[in-house]
């Protein structure tokens, strides 16, 4: 998120992050087909969001689609 | 083995205006076909871990090019095995992307998250008449009584979303909504703001927290506009004119 001053405290930043994480892993351009290479394991790409979430079920309350439900 | 790290598509020119680092400190390029680019750098062929960092890094090199020009900024972890393969997105996909850079141009995305207290009691019985003591009756009456409450809130949420994006509608050119989505959350919501106006629309939102004391709401950005680059993988559901 552009930096205008609005993320400061800690429970502002953990917000600032689930919703980076919901819209670098669930929106944009999405991009499949023959000249992408295939990253099979989704499982993988996924394993560190239990770390980076202090708390998964913050996220689910959130709304947030995290990918590990 | 190496291949080609995806942020965004861009317009073209100009060329980048300054060096930006990407992930695992490989220089931002951009790769130009025709009128447009992508913006790229060197990575390994492997899934970067979705942690703090990392994602950090991805989303400053989208907001780093966002400040000269438009981006659609593409998802975390997308590869492309060599330029060659850039260039073929490029050009099998042009059309989609000049329309969806014309979308964007000179807007940001905002962010907002408004949290309610779901009524807790609905006015529903169930006729204690036809209860004939069975167990399992009991269960389908326990669950007839779950529906009806969760469709009694659902009433009442709607009506407010109604109410609170009425307040955004000279605000915001577009915007994508996600209703009653868990049971504390009324509603997510992306919306599509001219960069000039987004101080109009944080305003917007103080003056709609003042009227609706009674709801939470939670403002972020302005992000790049990731919930309006759709294709046809993303219906974008505009509820401002609703």
């Amino acid at each position: 998120m552009m930096d205008n001053g609005w993320p400061a405290s800690s429970r502002e930043r953990q917000v600032t992050l689930l919703e980076t994480l919901d819209r670098l892993l669930n929106r944009g351009v999405v991009v499949a087909g023959d000249v992408t290479l295939s990253v099979a394991d989704v499982d993988l790409i996924y394993l560190g969001l239990r770390l980076l979430m202090s708390s998964v079920e913050t996220a689910r309350e959130w709304g947030v689609r995290s990918g590990v439900e | 083995m190496t291949g080609i790290y995806l942020y965004g598509i861009v317009e073209f020119p100009p060329e980048l205006s300054r060096e930006i680092r990407g992930l695992g400190g490989s220089p931002v390029s951009l790769v130009p076909r025709a009128d447009l680019a992508a913006v790229v750098s060197r990575s390994l062929l492997n899934p970067w871990p979705v942690d703090e960092a990392h994602l950090t890094l991805h989303e400053t090199v989208v907001e780093e090019v966002m400040g000269d020009r438009p981006i659609l900024p593409v998802r975390f972890n997308t590869f492309l095995r060599a330029k060659e393969s850039v260039i073929a997105l490029l050009d099998e996909r042009a059309q989609a992307f000049r329309s969806a850079l014309g979308r964007v141009e000179g807007k940001v995305e905002v962010g907002l998250r408004v949290l309610w207290e779901a009524p807790g009691k609905s006015e529903v019985s169930v006729d204690q008449e036809t209860w004939d003591g069975n167990p399992g009756t009991e269960y389908l009456y326990r669950r007839l009584r779950e529906e009806r409450r969760r469709a009694g809130i659902r009433g009442v949420g709607e009506r407010v979303i109604r109410e609170v994006q009425a307040l955004f509608h000279s605000l915001a050119v577009e915007s994508w909504l996600q209703r009653l989505p868990t049971d504390r959350l009324l509603f997510t919501g992306a919306y599509l703001v001219e960069r000039y106006r987004v101080a109009a629309f944080r305003e917007g939102v103080a003056k709609a927290q003042q009227e609706f004391s009674y709801l939470r709401f939670l403002l972020t950005g302005p992000w790049p506009p990731y919930h309006f680059v759709n294709g046809a993988h993303d219906a974008t559901e505009d509820t401002l004119g609703a």
